[in-house]
């Protein structure tokens, strides 16, 4: 190498060295965006609740920072399927966003690991628990827990949904639909007729079976329904193998024995066999009043637009047992401020706007098809002169949650989802005219094990919660 | 002499040394945090101190290997019974069927480009798009499979010609498979991972076809030897550096595989079942959704180290063909 070659090969060295440190500045300086001077950023984390997610969630809070010009909101929409790992991790790295959405299954677990800032004061300015429908605090207040770590956001409960114009057919009238003997008696009229509407055999109804988060919540009212229940009072044992819950179960399962549903539909999720009800092929079916948003939308903006069902569909409540119990699954989402967040009071004013004021709640309610949890809300024209949203405020005030303790995500999503499963396996493997109710009865009571022994060990792992959950129960009789 | 090697090496080491950070940080590092993660108590109750959560030495092996009260072996052994059986499966069938379209494609045909192109297809589908699609297309009535194999094809058909016997309902219609429950559930995960898989060897196996001198053919046909012959003799021996790595790529790969069974039961919303469960999805279930990390991480260090014993078995198996010499 010559001189100069020498030279040039360095003079290279160091232009390259500075671009090198120049583009790492960049890079840091281009990790931190500072909201602009004198303006305060919260963040907040939802999940994809609206048909528009990140835009409708813009539009809720838009008037909130109107009303704060100060306060710039910064949402971040998560996926469902990763939301509880990204949650999870921020709680336990203490690095996240100020104000975060929590399923409702999810605030009992968030609060035991001491994430969540208790917002008893808040709650009492807003007019205490009372503000709120009953089963959206049992999530808001955890059984083990002394504080109130969450609010209710929004309420989803599953009302059935059904062909005006099928039963109308029949002669059958929606109001004669009360119990599980009534619901039947219309399903066999149904199967009996096989209606055929707008070119569409008509079957009575559809569920489907697994590989579905939905699944569990579309058996909870049956088994509430006949006096069951998934764990104890104590919520220390598991209850799903008591007579009543196998009852619920099995009512459930013989809609397929009795060829109401399908075997088929045991395969599939929730979205295939409720478009199996938007394309007119059946006349009832159990979904989220989410729904009602897809069926109201024309076509252009994502909905059913003007299918038969469309025109066709109200709601009822769902049936309640020969002996007139009635308990809907109410489920949902709650609103809660990391204790980590810097900027504690701007995150409680905009939760205390989200959850505390009756015309964001219709807001958001209009824009989502989920329910208010303020009860206030309730009041509006826009649920009093609605015949299907009185039907989802009935669900609401007679509905119940699953126990709010730290272990029933793992309950439902991991022991529930698979033994269930299994038993839904243990139906479509079955040779036409076998029915395997031993066999279900059987992974009833093995599912009852292991929930009961799951329960144990979370037992013995936290000391005191035990006394915590006993003391919960004797206050709660 | 070192100062020497320093000033003359340390502008390519200056670049080489963010990719070492990052292997240290991202594989190292991670691992043996990993290892002592499975000595401790990790559950959701010590979840907050990480890796000062209490130290109990080897009782979540033990937990793994004698307890039969464990949560983590729900379904273990099935799940390991099928993660062998799908490894084996999917990584013969994908040497097969990339062998085979290496040698179509290798020919000079009219449209050999957008052939090759078009083969391509499915391994540009991300995994998980595929379990999805594939749980559709598996599904008794109106999956496209069946509808195919018996609405058009009429297999039950032709097959009752060679004894096979299908079940029919009270008003005479075919029964037809289901896939996505019972024994059927371990092919319904197996042929699409062959069918998302295979073009990535038939890549492999085409770049190692390109570099066999036709000479060699030449002189085996001047030889005498037929076709098959010169296949067995000549193209599979001078193909095995290649067939080594994909042995390896696909014994990794499906032994961890995730993507496609997650994603074919609901996105973690499902159970795949007795016959559909793998270790990966397993572990993930049973472990870290049951927030017992502790023991997951135990599980997922004895799956690496059968690994590296396996990787070794291979490695034995192929030093040879890897070689220079």
């Amino acid at each position: 190498m010559s001189e100069r070659q020498h030279l040039q090969f360095h003079g290279f060295r160091k232009v390259m060295l500075r671009v090198v440190l120049v583009g790492l500045a960049f890079l840091l300086l281009s990790c931190r965006q500072d909201a602009p001077t004198g303006q305060t950023r919260i963040t907040i984390w939802v999940l994809p609740n609206f048909p528009d997610p990140q835009r409708d969630m813009e539009k809720l809070v838009k008037t909130f920072t109107l009303e704060h010009p100060g306060i710039e909101v910064e949402i971040t929409v998560l996926d469902w399927g990763s939301a509880w790992t990204k949650i999870t991790t921020a709680a336990t790295a203490q690095n996240g966003p100020d104000l975060i959405q929590l399923g409702s299954t999810w605030t009992a677990a968030v609060t035991e690991m001491g994430a969540l800032v208790p917002l008893d004061s808040l709650l009492l300015r807003m007019g205490g628990e009372n503000a709120f429908v009953e089963a959206g605090m049992e999530s808001a207040r955890p059984r083990a827990s002394d504080s109130v770590t969450s609010l209710p956001w929004f309420l989803d409960v599953r009302p059935m949904y059904y062909r005006k114009d099928v039963l109308a057919k029949m002669g059958i009238s929606p109001d004669s639909i009360q119990n599980w003997d009534d619901f039947v008696r219309a399903l066999t009229a149904i199967r009996e007729a096989k209606p055929v509407v707008e070119g569409n055999l008509v079957l009575p109804i559809g569920y489907p079976g697994k590989n579905d988060w939905n699944v569990i919540h579309n058996m909870a009212p049956w088994i509430w329904g006949a006096g069951g229940d998934f764990l104890d009072s104590t919520a220390t044992h598991s209850a799903i193998a008591e007579p009543a819950s196998i009852r619920g179960i099995l009512f459930y399962l013989n809609l397929v024995r009795q060829g109401f549903n399908e075997r088929r539909n045991l395969e599939k999720n929730t979205a295939q066999v409720s478009s199996d009800f938007d394309e007119g092929r059946l006349a009832f079916w159990l979904d989220a009043t989410t729904k009602t948003i897809y069926l109201d939308r024309p076509q252009f903006l994502g909905g059913t637009g003007k299918s038969a069902a469309a025109r066709n569909y109200a709601c009822m409540l769902p049936p309640t047992s020969p002996d007139g119990h009635a308990r809907y699954f109410v489920g949902g989402s709650n609103l809660a401020i990391f204790k980590f967040s810097k900027h504690r009071p701007e995150a409680m004013l905009l939760l205390e706007y989200l959850v505390g004021r009756p015309d964001i709640q219709q807001q958001m309610s209009r824009a989502s098809g989920f329910l208010p949890a303020l009860r206030e809300t309730y009041d509006m024209p826009y649920f009093r002169e609605n015949h299907d949203r009185q039907v989802f405020q009935r669900m609401v005030q007679q509905g119940r949650a699953y126990p709010s303790v730290h272990y029933w995500g793992e309950i439902e999503t991991s022991i529930l989802s698979r033994r269930l499963g299994n038993i839904f396996d243990l139906i479509t493997a079955a040779k036409p005219g076998e029915w395997p109710e031993d066999k279900v009865i059987q992974e009833i009571r093995a599912t009852d094990t292991e929930i009961t022994r799951y329960i144990a060990q979370q037992l013995d792992h936290s000391p005191g919660l035990r006394e915590r959950l006993q003391s919960w129960h004797r206050r709660h009789p | 002499m070192k100062r020497d090697v320093w000033s003359r090496y340390k502008f390519p080491l200056l670049f080489i040394s963010p990719a070492l950070l990052g292997l240290i940080l991202l594989h190292l590092f991670p691992m043996f945090q990993g290892f002592w993660l499975s000595l401790l108590e990790s559950n959701k109750s010590t979840i907050e101190q990480y890796l000062h959560a209490p130290f109990v030495g080897l009782a979540n092996y033990r937990e793994i290997l004698f307890s039969s009260d464990s949560q983590i072996r729900q379904g273990l052994w099935d799940a390991l019974r099928n993660t062998v059986l799908y490894t084996v499966f999917v990584v013969f069938g994908t040497i097969v069927l990339g062998i085979g379209g290496a040698l179509l494609v290798h020919r000079n045909f009219p449209g050999r480009s957008v052939a090759r192109t078009l083969m391509l297809f499915s391994w540009i589908i991300p995994s998980y798009v595929v379990g999805m699609l594939w749980g559709f297309m598996w599904q008794q009535e109106e999956g496209i499979v069946n509808q195919l194999l018996f609405d058009r094809m009429h297999l039950d058909i032709i097959t009752t010609w060679f004894g096979v016997h299908w079940d029919y309902d009270t008003l005479g219609q075919l029964i037809k498979p289901r896939w996505l429950t019972g024994e059927n559930t371990l092919w319904a995960i197996i042929i699409p991972t062959i069918w998302r898989f295979w073009p990535f060897a038939m890549v492999m196996f085409l770049a190692g076809l390109s570099s066999i001198p036709s000479e060699v053919y030449e002189a085996a046909e001047m030889d005498g030897a037929s076709k098959s012959e010169q296949f067995f003799q000549i193209t599979l021996p001078l193909l095995r550096p290649v067939l080594a790595m994909i042995v390896l790529q696909g014994i990794i790969s499906n032994v961890y595989s995730f993507n496609i069974v997650s994603m074919m039961f609901g996105n973690g919303a499902g159970f795949p079942g007795k016959y559909g469960d793998l270790l990966m999805p397993n572990i993930f279930r049973n472990s870290f959704q049951m927030w017992n990390f502790g023991v997951g991480a135990a599980i997922s260090t004895l799956l690496m180290l059968v690994m590296v014993g396996v990787v070794a078995l291979w490695y034995r198996r192929f030093r040879e063909d890897l070689s220079n010499e």
